[in-house]
Formats: C-alpha cells, structure tokens, sequence
C-alpha cells in the first residue's frame, strides 16, 4: 500500500467541513399548516416501512464522507503493492555519452533514457535505496544509496549530454566498487550499449534505433611551401553504404566540397590539397544529415609560424648552436658574454654564465653555472650514467641515458624543483623568478656525451618547446572534456579563453594560468593574453576524440550476455486504484442523488 | 359585515332541512313531535280515560264501536337546532378561509332553520363551548344570528368531546349540525356518540380546505401546527403527497364509516364551496 502523492491527504480537510455544513445545514422554510395529525401518521407510516430508518438522518452525511474520502485517496495515489518487496536497492547506470546524443529516438537517445529512468525510479517500491551513476568519458556518482525519490528525479534530469564517449574501464571500475559495498543491489543500465561491468546481472534498457551516423573522427594539416595540405578521416559508423557530401570551410568561408562514398563501418580519408596559407582555422563537415550532428565537424587550427627568438650566450658551444639552428622556425642568435643588455628574446640559453640581471621578456635555460647572486654554487663533483626523468623537456626521451663526466654542486634555491640528482646533488632544476621560468643544468655540455647521442636535438627541441612561450602556449592536441593547460607570455597580467559558443572564461590571475576544464564543445577556442601593452590572441582546437571503436568494441554489442535482461520491466508493481475509487466516489454519488429524489423523509 | 349577503340568502330560502326523525321542543314549530296534541294532523285513536277533553271524542268511532275513543293529532313542534361551528386555530387556515367558510354554512343552516320556526342555538366551541346563543326562533332573529357568527374569531385548540360534556344540555331531542375539520387530535368519535346519548340527529359537516385536500408543498420544508406549534421537518415528495392523499382519504372513510353506522349525517366539504352547495351536501 502507498501513496504517490501524499499531498491529496490535504482534501481530508473537506470532511470536518462536510460536518460543518450539516451542523450549520440550511434552515428550511416554514410552513403552517392547520394540523400535524395527518402529517405525522404519514410520516410515522414512512419510517415504519424503512428498515434503516436510524441511518437514515445522516445517511446522506455518511455517503458525502465517504466520497470524499474516496477522492482524497484517490488524489494521494493510493496503490496496492502486489508484491511486498520494499527497499530494494539499485544503481541506475545513465549512459550520458556523445552517442547518447543521437536523435534516431526523439528528442534524443538521452532524454528517452532520461525519462524512462524517471518513471523507473518513480515506480520502485517507497524505500528504495538508489544509487545514480552517470557514464561518459568520465564515471560520476551523483547520488550515493538516497531513498529521496525527488532527489534522484532532480538529479536524473540534470544530467547533460556530453561530448565523449564512455570510458568503459573507468565505468566498469566505479559501478562494480559501488556494486561491492552492497551486494544485493541491482544494476541498471540505460544506454545504446549494453556494457558489461564485470560478471554481473544488468538491466539494460537499449536506446539504439539505428545506427546510421558518420562522424569526423581525424583532422590535420601540413604546410607545403605557400600551401596547406588538409587531410581528413571520415567513419562510417552505421551498417551500411554511406554516401555522403564533405565540405572544408577556411576562417568560416566554405573552400571546397567532395563527395565520398564510404562502406559499412569503415573509415575514409579526404585529402584536401592547395589550401591558401593566410587563414588561421580551418573546419571540415559532413553536410549530409544523420542521426548525430554533433561529431559531423572536425576544427584545426594553422599555427602562426612566426620565428621562435633564441639567444645563445656562449664562448662557443657548436653543439647547442648545431642543434638549435635544426629546429625548424628558430632565429637563433649568438653573442658573447659580454653583453649586458638581453632582451627581446623567447628563450636565452646562457652557456658558462649566469647574468647579473635575468632578462624579463623570455625564459631563460643556463648550462654549467658559475657562482652567482641567483642560487647557490659550489665546486665540481664526479657522476655516473644517469638517466631521463619525467619532465616534459625529456618528452619522447624515456630510454636516454648519458654519462656526465662532473657536474656543479648546486643548492636548490626556494624557487626551484629538481628534475634530475645524484646522491642529493642537483644535477637539472626548474623554477619560476618572477615571471620567468629558469631551467639550470649543472654540467658542461662538453664534460659529457649527451651532445653525442642520437637524442640530443630532440632534447634541445624539447627544451625551445617548452620555453619559448608563443611556440608553447597549446602545446598538446585537445579532445573534449580534456583539461588544458596553458603556458601564458612571462608578461601576461591577466588571460581569456574564448569558447565556440561565444563566452569568456577568465584563467588568469593567478599566474602561472588555472586549468581549462571548460571544453565540452568541439570547436575553435582562443586563448587571450593582456599584457601592459595589449592583448594577444591564440587559437586553438577542440575536436572529439576518436574513441568510438573502442566505446563499441568494449560495449559487448556481438552476443549479449545471456545475464543481460535486454529490458527492464517497467511495470508497476504497485496496482493504482485511482479509477476504482473515483469510480466508486462516482457510484455514491449517483446513489446519493437517486436516494434524494425518492426519499420523503429527512 | 353582513356573512351571508342577499343573493346567498335568496338561493337558500327555498331550502329546509330535512331531518328523519321528529325532535321535541317547548314552543311550537313546523315539526312532527312524537308528543301527540292538538294540532290539525291526525295521529292515532286511543281509548277515551277521565280527564281528556272530551272534545275530541270520535263520536263516528263511538257510533260504530260503541265505545269512546279520542282522537290524537300529532302537535307540531320547533325543533331545536344546534348549530356547533369549530373555532379552534386550524379551522383559521386555507384559501378560502376555512372559518369563514363554516362561519357561512352556520349561517345558513341557521337561516333555513328559522324560515321553517325551528329554534336555533349556536354553539361555538374549541376545547370547550365558548357560549350558547339562543334560541333564535324567527325568522327577523337571523340578522342576530349573522351578527353573533361574524364575531365570532378563530382560537385555541379544539377537543370535541370535552367542549360538548362542558355544555349545559336541554332534555329531549333536537337537530345538532357540527361544523368542522375534523383534523382533532381527540378524533370526533367520542363526541359524537355523545350526541347521539342526547338523542341527537346529528349532521357532521366535514370541512377542509383545498389546500389540505391537494397540500401545494414541495421540497425540504418544516410544517408548523396551526394550534400546538409543534414542528416538523419534511421533505415534500410525490410519494409523500400521495401518501397524505391516501391517509385523509383514509381518515374521512373511516369517519363516513362510523357515521353511517351510528345513523350520522356525513358531510364532505370543501372551503371553495359556494354556500347554498353547501348547504344542499348537507341537507340531501
């Protein structure tokens, strides 16, 4: 037995005032006749043929009781519970993936779930401990074992679509753990695929209608001369044949247009050649409709190609001018200690020497310091081989190992982190001195082999990546949902993340940057960085990650599970008798009616 | 106010009542008496005793039988009539006036009573006789008659029977006409038998009014009693209407019954009644 909507118990309010009524019950109007005698034998004749006759004064009063009664229960959604199995306990899985976004089931595959996960709830036994999960390319408890049906309907609607897709291990990893702590639970999944999570029994609730979507899944560029090469891969993710209209827009200006014809489940690349070299973002659609329009776009942007200023400080170091001169947009400079004056520079390399004054406008790297007024100093010590560490500056070095012949004895200043040690000597430190980040290798290049290893122009681009900020400033290719971290100009007062969908998101002060966690929405974003003479503007994109194989190979979609319950019984298990009872509230009352056009007595 | 006016009394004039049996009065009227006297009817022989007038001895009769024999006349007498009209509250009720309506048929019977030289009494009464006035014995003694019924109002509660012991009463017979609704809670058996102790030829005038005939009630109303006050709650329906319809139909059968059992003159009247229709319900 319960009550849907207790708030209709409000109407038993009506029954003290169906009383009231009585008691304050309309007088009758009088009428004098010339004698009762006969009026009384007719009434006493009336009475003595009703057998109920005691009832009979207030039968009308208990009738409108009673239907009001009835139409309270009836408004608190009184039901019958045919069967007693109260408090059970669920995790009710909500797949909020980027497939999810799909509208083959209108509006969409999420708001189906959604809705069905609402009546699901709604319909569980009162008591019901639920637990509420949602999975994407992250996995989210959002409602740890809560009996407040209210509460996980709230928060089953609030959950949005996202632009991933399921990280199946983190998924599987969260739901099993909350599966763990309570044994008995029931799990049930409402997806477009049936995942597994471990061995156990799911309810699954499939959202999958059709399958025929094509997405963009890879988009990059190379610059040839004045040229921009593009090269684009399209999937097909559906059953069959696609034929399809792919068009690449430069700064938003539609460039060219291809159709393509891809097979069932397979990828296609479009090359796009000849593009012009003076447009900045670059964005290839599938123009055809499908049931997904979200991942349809693919966004890149041409990075500006402006030279990388570098000044080398040196006696002279052939290797570090070897390898800077390699890398590719590097304008690279040398000068002789002696000069006093650095600026104007994204990088100063400083061999032998540490400055007096550190420059203000670009980093500085220093190899084999001397005693200085910066950090500490001290004589020479010998080391061994020693080996890559995990700084990005040793970024695709994991095997290099070298051997320094002596290194500086340093102390680490405050401002510092050890990157590399040996025996408690640091051997590379990092830190920031003001706004300028310093990086301080303590050996001569040449009292070691590393300028001799295959690795060494990598580490030196490593080294100009890192710290030559314009070059740096995105460094790494952002997917949706991925955090970035940007590494603003050392004169940078405050910084600006300009999303697709036209806001402004401050990420700096503090300096150095707060991470971006705002990239939901594929597309171009700009980076803005004030500084006290203006402002400058990065761009950079967030695309969808290629993930989708993955998602569906894990989903188990060849041969179910047969644990896999492929739908949930929706049906209540609570018998509402709400029609009954008005229909009985109905029945009194026609009663009620007939009784008083027949009686003769009140 | 005169009750009855000159047309009414026009259309009456011609009536008489007519009674079956003969009553006996003091003065004399244009009634058989069972006492035998001198008037012009013949009546009977009887053998002549010392100390008749032997005025009246048959000598035809004495020629034949050889013996005397009187000749006995039957003496005309008044007969006394004794109108009681109800004057209790529920009389005062209806459209037309149930009081007034008796009040007329009073008048009336008085009327036809005086123009054949019978002596009139009028007895109002409610739960006891309220006075008895008379006799009226002429015909000029009406317009007394007419002025002590107008004066007369609606009161009290009626008890037939007490109202009729409570009265003072004159030996022999006479006419008694009793006017009312019978709507008593005593009922009018007891009374009536009482007048037929007092060798009474009784007329009982039933008189309602049309509306508690065909009551025009309807609905959830509280009836007030007229005489007692008393209340009660009723919900007027077809069913319950016809049920009353049924038990004053009832009520009266019973009453006509009793009546006609007791050698009663029965009487169903309604107030909308002319006078002289009346007055011929009463009489035939």
């Amino acid at each position: 037995m319960s009550f849907a909507t207790p708030y209709g118990f409000i109407g038993l309010l009506a029954v003290p005032l169906i009383i009231l009524l009585y008691i304050l019950k309309q007088k009758r109007e009088k009428v004098t006749v010339s004698s009762l005698i006969l009026w009384s034998k007719v009434i006493s004749d009336m009475q003595a043929s009703t057998p109920w006759q005691k009832l009979q004064k207030n039968l009308l009063l208990f009738l409108q009781i009673i239907t009001a009664i009835l139409i309270v229960l009836a408004l608190a959604g009184f039901s019958l519970q045919l069967r007693s199995d109260a408090g059970r306990s669920v995790i009710v899985v909500i797949d909020h993936s980027l497939s999810m976004s799909s509208t083959d089931i209108k509006p969409s595959r999420l708001s189906a779930a959604k809705k069905d996960a609402v009546k699901f709830v709604d319909d569980l036994p009162t008591n019901s401990h639920v637990t509420l999960v949602s999975i994407g390319k992250e996995a989210n408890v959002l409602i740890y074992s809560s009996t407040s049906k209210d509460e996980v309907k709230k928060s089953i609607e609030s959950i949005q679509k996202s632009s991933g897709y399921v990280d199946v291990a983190k998924a599987e990893e969260l739901v099993l753990s909350l599966k763990n702590q309570e044994p008995d639970t029931q799990i049930v999944l409402f997806s477009d695929t049936p995942y597994r999570f471990g061995n156990e029994q799911v309810q699954f609730s499939d959202y999958k209608k059709q399958s025929n979507n094509v997405a963009v899944t890879g988009f990059t560029h190379t610059i040839t001369g004045d040229n921009i090469t593009a090269m684009s891969v399209i999937r097909n993710q559906g059953s069959s044949e696609a034929e399809i209209a792919v068009s690449l827009y430069g700064d938003e200006n539609f460039l060219d247009s291809k159709w393509v014809t891809i097979p069932a489940n397979q990828a296609k690349t479009v090359w796009w050649d000849k593009i012009p070299n003076n447009i900045k973002t670059m964005r290839v659609s599938i123009e055809t409709e499908d049931i997904l329009p979200d991942d349809n776009s693919a966004y890149d942007v041409i990075l500006s190609e402006e030279a990388v200023k570098v000044l080398l400080v040196t006696d002279g170091n052939i290797f570090l001018e070897k390898a800077l001169t390699l890398i590719e947009g590097v304008e690279l400079v040398r000068t002789s200690p002696g000069e006093q004056i650095y600026k104007g520079y994204d990088l100063y390399i400083f061999d032998g020497l540490v400055p007096d004054k550190l420059p203000e406008d670009g980093n500085v790297a220093v190899f084999s310091p001397p005693p200085n007024n910066l950090f500490p100093v001290g004589g020479w010590m010998d080391t061994p081989e020693v080996g890559s560490s995990a700084h990005a500056i040793f970024k695709y070095l994991d095997k290099l190992t070298f051997s320094i012949g002596k290194t500086r004895i340093l102390e680490k200043p405050e401002w510092a982190e050890i990157l590399m040690e040996y025996n408690g000597n640091p051997i590379i430190m990092e830190g920031i001195v003001g706004n300028i980040r310093v990086l301080i290798f303590g050996f001569d290049l040449f009292d070691t082999d590393l300028p001799l290893r295959t690795e060494f122009p990598i580490l030196i681009s490593n080294i100009v990546n890192e710290y030559a900020p314009q070059r740096g400033t995105v460094i790494q290719r952002l997917y949706t949902g991925d955090v970035a971290q940007f590494k603003l100009n050392p004169d940078t007062l405050k910084a600006y993340v300009h999303t697709p969908d036209g806001r402004r998101v401050s990420v700096a002060p503090p300096i150095p940057a707060e991470p971006f966690i705002d990239t939901d929405e594929p597309g171009i974003y700009s980076l803005e960085q004030v500084n006290a003479e203006g402002s400058l503007n990065t761009l950079f994109d967030v695309n969808i990650p290629d993930e989708w194989l993955m998602e569906q190979s894990s989903g188990g979609s060849t041969g179910i599970d047969a644990e896999y319950k492929t739908s949930i019984p929706f049906k209540n298990q609570a018998v509402s008798l709400m029609l009954p009872l008005l229909a009985l509230a109905v029945a009194i009352l026609l009663f009620e009616w007939w009784y008083y056009a027949n009686r003769n007595y009140a | 106010m005169k009750i009855l006016d000159n047309d009414d009394l026009r259309k009456i004039h011609a009536l008489s009542l007519q009674i079956r049996m003969p009553v006996s009065g003091q003065a004399s009227g244009n009634r058989k008496s069972k006492s035998k006297g001198s008037s012009v009817e013949f009546s009977d022989f009887r053998e002549y005793a010392p100390g008749d007038d032997f005025r009246r001895i048959d000598w035809n009769a004495y020629g034949r039988f050889n013996k005397l024999f009187v000749k006995l006349y039957m003496e005309e007498r008044e007969a006394p009539v004794q109108v009681f009209p109800d004057m209790s509250m529920s009389m005062d009720y209806g459209s037309p006036n149930k009081f007034a309506a008796a009040l007329r048929l009073a008048a009336a019977i008085s009327y036809v009573s005086l123009l054949s030289y019978d002596s009139v009494y009028i007895n109002p009464w409610n739960e006891k006789v309220q006075g008895i006035y008379g006799p009226f014995r002429t015909q000029s003694s009406y317009m007394k008659v007419d002025n002590l019924l107008s004066g007369l109002m609606a009161s009290g509660k009626s008890n037939f029977s007490d109202a009729l012991r409570s009265m003072e009463w004159k030996a022999g017979r006479g006419i008694s006409v009793v006017i009312t609704d019978g709507l008593l809670r005593d009922g009018l058996e007891e009374g009536l038998k009482y007048l037929k102790y007092k060798n009474q030829d009784v007329f009982l005038c039933m008189l309602l009014s049309p509306e508690e005939l065909s009551p025009p009630l309807n609905g959830a109303i509280e009836l007030v009693d007229s005489e007692t006050g008393e209340t009660v709650e009723v919900t007027v329906s077809n069913a319950l209407l016809k049920k009353y319809e049924e038990s004053l139909k009832q009520h009266m059968a019973k009453l006509q019954e009793q009546c006609r059992k007791w050698g009663i003159h029965f009487a169903m009247l309604s107030s909308d009644m002319p006078v002289d229709l009346m007055l011929k319900s009463v009489i035939t």
